[in-house]
C-alpha cells in the first residue's frame, strides 16, 4: 500500500460522505415505502383502477298474453375522450355527418370540446346503423382524441303507442318517469352492479372484474290485453277525430274481478319519445281526468235508492213538465214529462226525476251510498297521478246539492271511478279494486278482495233498467241484435264553458252474468254531443269487436250449440 | 498458474455478481413479459451467458499486459465514439449504438475500462496535481466525456466524472486548482444550463424538484417511479403483480428504472436485499491487497464508478435526483452495460488472485 496518511484521511471523508448518501437513500425509502405507503397506493390505484357501475337490465313489461310491451335492449352510447381541441373538433366534424343531432346538441358538444372537457357524450343509445358508421370512424381515427363507446340499456316499446298512458316512459338513465314505469320503478329497476377495470398507461382495459354482479330488475305482467288495447285505441282515435274532440278515454274492465283489460286515452304518444313530450300529454286521463259525470251518475243514485228500499222500480215521481224550481235554481229535462216511474226516470234520463228520487233518499243515505261506491277516494289501481275527484261532505252541501248531485253535478269523478261504479252492478254488487298489475316475476299480485255493497235484488233491478236504457231509452245506438247490453248515457255541460260538453257512456254485457264492463268518455266533441250520439256508438263499435274476441256470439242460443 | 488463479478466485464476490445479474433477469422478465414483442428477456439471457464467458477470458489476461494496452484501446474507443457521432445509427434519439449484427454495441459503456486503467497509470506517476497534470487528466477524461455528451448521453458522460472525483479524494491538489475547478463548474453549469442544454434535458433537471408541476411531461417518470416504489410497501405486491410495472405506467422500467420494479413487487425488503448484495460486493472488492499503485487506483476507480452509479440510480428511482439515463450496474437491461461491468470486475478479480499477495 502506497497511500499516505493525508490520503487516508480523505478516503475516510469519502466514506463518511458515502455513508450519509446511503443513509439518505434509506431514509427516503422509509418515507415513501412506509410513511407514505397508503398515499402512494392510493395514487397507483387512482390511475390504474377504475370502478364504475354496471346498469342492471330493467324488467320487461308483458301484457296478459305474454306480449312484450316494454323491454330493455343493449345499445351503444358514444362519447368523446377529448385531449386536443383541434383534433376533437375535426373528429367531431366527421362524426356529425353520420348521426342525427339537433343543431342545439351539435353546438353544445362543440362548446364542450372548446372548453376542453375530458368526457363528452356524443349521443347515447345509438341506433344500430349509426353505431356502425361511428365505429368505422373510430377504427380509422389516428388522432389523440378518442371516440369510444359504452354499452347501455335502451328501453324499447315494440308496440309503439299501445297502452302508452299506462306504460308511461323512462328517462335517459332508464329511470321511470311516468306511468307504470314510474310506479313500478323499484320493482323493475334492479340493482346496478359494480365493476373494476384495471387499465394500463395507455388507458387500455386490462382486467375486468365484477365487484358486484348487477341484479336484473323483475319482469311484470299486466292485466292489459294488447289486442283489445289495439282495437280500442283505433276506435277511440276514430271517434275523437270524427267529432274533433279534445280527447277521450276508454276503460275496458273484466266485470268479474276488476282487472283492467284496456285503458286507452287519446291523443296518444310513443313511450320511447316520452322525454320530448310535454308532460300534460303523458297524463293518463283514465285516472287523472276529473269531470262531472252527469247522467251516468244516475246509475249510482238509483242503485242506492233501491238498496235503501226507499222506492220500488214502479214508483212514480212528479217530473214537473220539464222545469223544476228549487230555491233560486232550476233543473230542466230535455224531454218534458209530467210523471215518470222510477225505471223510466233512468231510461229517459230525467234530471227532475233523479232530483226527486234523491229528495226521497235524503242527504245522509245518499251521501253514505255514494261513499260506499268509492267516490272521493282513489281506486287504488296502482297508477301514478290518480285523482280522488271532488265529493263534498254533507255539511258543506247547499240547499240544492242533493238534487244536483243526483244529476251528476257538484261531484267530480275520474273515468276509472265511474267504470268501477258501473262494474258494481255488472259484478252482482261487488265494489272491486281495479288493477293493472297481474304478476311480478311469476308471482300473482292479489288485488284487495271486493266488498259487496249491493244486494242481488238491487243489481238485478238495475241491470234490467239499464238494459232497457239500451233497448228503448237514450242508448239505442248501442243495440246489438241478439245480445243484452246494459248501459247508461251521460252528457255533461261543462260549467263555465259555453256550449261545451262531455259525452260519456258506461255499459256491460252480456247484461245477465256480465263479462266485460266498458266506460267511454269523450271530452268536448264538436257537433253532436249527447252521450247517446257520441259515446254510445263508440261503445258499440268496441263491443262488437269484444264480442268476437271473447267468442260471445250474439243470437246464438244455447240450443243451437253443436255438442260433440 | 491456472491452478493458482482458480485457487485465489473470489468465489463469494463472483456469486454476488451472478446474483445481481440474475436478479436483473428476474426483474427484466417482470418488466417486459406483458409486451407484445418482447425480446428484452431472451436477449438479456443470451448476454448473460456471453458475459460469463468473456469474464473468464478477461480474467485469464495478465494484469501488466492489460495496463500496457490500456492507452491504445482507449484511443481506439475514442476514435469509435467520434466515428459514431458522424455515422452512428440513430436509436432512441441518441447516436450511442453501433449495430453489430444481432446485438447493438454501446461503445460509451466500454470506454470506462481503458479510461480507468489509463487514468490509474497516469495518476501513479503524479505526486501533486499541478496545472500540468491537471490539464492532462482533464484531457484524458474530457475527450470521451464530450464525445458521449454530444451523443447526447449526459448520464453516461457524467458517470465518467466520478473518476475525477475519486482522484480529488486520493491525490494532493494545489489549492488554486481546487478553487479554479469549483468556479469553473459553477460558471460552466450556469452557461451550460442556460445555453447548451436542450429543453428536454432542462425539464428533466427542473422537474425532479417539483414533479407534480411537470406530471404530464418530464415529471411523469419521476412520479410513476416514486409511487411504484412507494406502493410496494414493506414486502411488495408480489412478483408479476405490480400494476405500475405490468401496466406500462413506468417508462424505461427494464433499464434505468429497474429499481422501481423491484421496489413495487418486492418492497422495502427487495431493495434492502439489493443493498446487501452491493455492500458485499464493495466489501470484497475495495478491501484488497494490490501489487502496485496502478492496480490500487484502478480498483478504486472502477469500484468507485460502480458505487457512484448504483447510488445515483437508486436516488433517481425514488425521485431525489434528476433523471439522467443511468442504468443500475449488473441489473438493468442492456448487454453493453452488463458486459463492460463484468470485464472491469474481471480485471479486479485478477488483481486479487495474484498468488504473491495471497500467501
Amino acid at each position: 500500500m502506497k497511500i499516505n496518511s493525508s490520503e487516508h484521511k480523505r478516503v475516510f471523508f469519502l466514506f463518511i460522505g458515502l455513508f450519509l448518501w446511503i443513509l439518505f437513500i434509506c431514509a427516503s425509502l422509509v418515507k415513501i415505502q412506509v410513511i407514505d405507503y397508503s398515499k402512494n397506493v392510493a395514487k397507483v390505484q387512482a390511475q390504474s383502477n377504475f370502478i364504475f357501475p354496471i346498469n342492471a337490465k330493467r324488467g320487461t313489461i308483458y301484457d296478459s298474453k305474454g306480449q312484450v310491451l316494454a323491454i330493455s335492449v343493449k345499445a351503444k352510447s358514444a362519447f368523446l375522450n377529448s385531449k386536443e381541441v383541434a383534433q376533437s373538433l375535426s373528429l367531431f366534424k366527421d362524426i356529425k355527418q353520420k348521426i342525427v343531432l339537433t343543431a342545439e346538441e351539435r353546438k353544445n358538444i362543440e362548446d364542450r370540446i372548446r372548453r376542453s372537457e375530458k368526457f363528452i357524450w356524443i349521443k347515447r343509445k345509438l341506433p344500430p346503423e349509426e353505431y356502425e358508421s361511428l365505429k368505422k370512424i373510430k377504427d380509422s381515427n389516428k388522432s389523440n382524441s378518442n371516440l369510444d363507446f359504452v354499452e347501455e340499456y335502451k328501453r324499447v316499446y315494440p308496440q309503439d303507442t299501445i297502452a302508452c298512458h299506462v306504460l308511461g316512459g323512462v328517462g335517459l338513465d332508464e329511470q321511470g318517469l311516468y306511468g307504470l314505469e314510474y310506479e313500478l320503478d323499484d320493482t323493475m329497476r334492479g340493482t346496478p352492479g359494480k365493476a373494476r377495470v384495471m387499465r394500463d398507461a395507455r388507458r387500455k382495459a386490462f382486467k375486468l372484474s365484477y365487484l358486484n354482479e348487477p341484479l336484473p330488475g323483475r319482469d311484470v305482467y299486466l292485466t292489459i290485453d294488447s289486442s283489445i288495447q289495439f282495437f280500442v285505441e283505433r276506435e277511440l282515435q276514430k271517434t275523437v277525430e270524427q267529432y274533433e274532440a279534445r280527447g277521450g278515454t276508454v276503460i275496458v274492465m273484466d266485470s268479474r274481478d276488476g282487472a283492467i283489460l284496456t285503458m286507452a286515452s287519446y291523443p296518444a304518444f310513443s313511450p320511447g319519445e316520452v322525454k320530448n313530450i310535454p308532460s300534460l300529454m303523458v297524463k293518463n286521463s283514465a285516472v287523472s281526468f276529473i269531470y262531472h259525470p252527469g247522467s251516468t251518475f244516475k246509475v249510482v243514485l238509483a242503485s242506492i235508492a233501491l238498496e235503501e228500499n226507499v222506492c220500488s222500480p214502479q214508483n212514480e215521481f212528479n217530473c214537473y213538465n220539464g222545469v223544476y224550481k228549487i230555491m233560486d235554481r232550476q233543473i230542466t229535462d230535455v224531454h218534458p214529462f209530467s210523471r215518470l216511474s222510477f225505471e223510466n226516470i233512468i231510461i229517459q234520463s230525467s234530471n227532475i226525476g233523479a232530483a226527486k228520487i234523491a229528495e226521497r233518499l235524503g242527504k245522509t243515505k245518499y251521501y253514505n251510498g255514494i261513499k260506499k261506491f268509492g267516490f272521493g277516494d282513489r281506486t287504488g289501481v296502482g297508477l301514478p297521478g290518480e285523482e280522488r275527484g271532488l265529493f263534498k261532505p254533507v255539511k258543506q252541501w247547499t240547499g240544492v246539492s242533493l238534487q244536483f248531485i243526483a244529476g251528476g253535478y257538484e261531484i267530480a269523478v275520474t273515468p276509472l271511478q265511474m267504470a268501477r261504479a258501473f262494474n258494481v252492478i255488472a259484478s252482482g254488487g261487488y265494489l272491486t279494486e281495479p288493477y293493472v298489475l297481474k304478476e311480478v316475476d311469476g308471482m300473482f299480485v292479489k288485488p284487495n278482495p271486493a266488498v259487496k255493497i249491493l244486494g242481488p235484488a238491487t243489481t238485478q233491478g238495475m241491470t234490467g233498467i239499464m238494459t232497457e236504457v239500451v233497448n228503448t231509452g237514450t242508448a239505442k245506438k248501442t243495440q246489438i241484435a241478439g245480445i243484452d247490453i246494459a248501459g247508461k248515457t251521460g252528457t255533461t255541460k261543462i260549467i263555465g264553458k259555453d256550449r261545451k260538453y262531455i259525452s260519456s257512456f258506461g255499459g256491460f254485457f252480456p247484461a245477465e252474468n256480465s263479462r266485460v264492463t266498458v266506460f267511454v268518455v269523450i271530452d268536448e266533441p264538436k257537433g253532436d254531443y249527447y252521450g247517446g250520439d257520441v259515446a254510445a256508438p263508440l261503445f258499440k263499435a268496441i263491443t262488437e269487436k269484444l264480442l268476437l274476441y271473447f267468442k260471445i256470439y250474439p243470437g246464438l242460443d244455447k240450443k243451437n250449440e253443436i255438442k260433440i | 498458474m491456472i491452478r493458482d488463479s482458480l485457487r485465489f478466485f473470489d468465489k463469494l464476490a463472483f456469486t454476488v455478481l451472478l446474483a445481481l445479474a440474475i436478479s436483473g433477469l428476474v426483474l427484466i422478465y417482470s418488466a417486459s413479459h406483458s409486451l407484445v414483442y418482447n425480446t428484452y428477456f431472451s436477449r438479456q439471457v443470451l448476454w448473460f451467458f456471453i458475459v460469463v464467458i468473456v469474464f473468464f477470458i478477461v480474467y485469464r489476461l495478465k494484469t501488466e499486459l492489460v495496463f500496457d494496452y490500456s492507452f491504445p484501446v482507449y484511443v481506439g474507443l475514442v476514435a469509435l465514439l467520434a466515428l459514431q457521432l458522424i455515422v452512428g445509427t440513430i436509436i432512441a434519439g441518441t447516436k450511442s449504438w453501433i449495430k453489430v449484427s444481432f446485438f447493438s454495441v454501446q461503445v460509451s459503456e466500454f470506454i470506462k475500462i481503458p479510461l480507468a486503467l489509463y487514468l490509474a497509470k497516469t495518476v501513479t506517476k503524479i505526486t501533486l496535481i499541478d496545472w500540468r497534470s491537471y490539464s492532462r487528466l482533464l484531457t484524458i477524461v474530457g475527450i470521451p466525456f464530450l464525445l458521449i455528451a454530444l451523443q447526447p448521453d449526459l448520464g453516461t458522460a457524467f458517470m465518467l466524472c466520478s473518476f475525477l472525483l475519486i482522484i480529488a479524494f486520493l491525490k494532493k491538489i494545489r489549492t488554486v486548482i481546487i478553487v479554479f475547478t469549483l468556479v469553473t463548474i459553477a460558471a460552466g453549469g450556469f452557461i451550460g444550463y442556460n445555453y447548451l442544454l436542450k429543453p428536454y434535458q432542462k425539464d428533466r433537471i427542473i422537474s425532479f424538484l417539483n414533479p407534480e408541476k411537470y406530471k404530464k411531461s418530464s415529471g411523469y417518470q419521476i412520479i410513476q417511479s416514486k409511487i411504484a416504489v412507494g406502493s410496494g410497501g414493506l414486502v411488495g405486491k408480489g412478483y408479476l403483480n405490480g400494476t405500475q410495472s405490468q401496466y406500462k405506467f413506468l417508462p424505461t422500467r427494464q433499464t434505468d428504472f429497474v429499481v422501481a420494479v423491484l421496489g413495487e413487487e418486492f418492497g422495502f425488503l427487495g431493495i434492502s436485499f439489493l443493498f446487501v448484495l452491493f455492500f458485499l460486493l464493495f466489501y470484497r472488492q475495495f478491501n484488497i491487497k494490490v501489487q502496485s499503485d496502478e492496480e490500487f487506483y484502478y480498483v478504486y476507480f472502477f469500484n468507485g464508478l460502480i458505487l457512484f452509479q448504483f447510488l445515483v440510480n437508486i436516488l433517481m428511482s425514488v425521485g431525489y435526483f434528476p433523471i439522467m439515463g443511468v442504468p443500475l450496474p449488473f441489473v438493468s437491461y442492456g448487454g453493453s452495460s452488463l458486459l463492460s461491468f463484468f470485464i472491469g470486475e474481471a480485471l479486479i478479480f485478477r488483481i486479487k488472485a495474484n498468488p504473491f499477495l495471497n500467501d
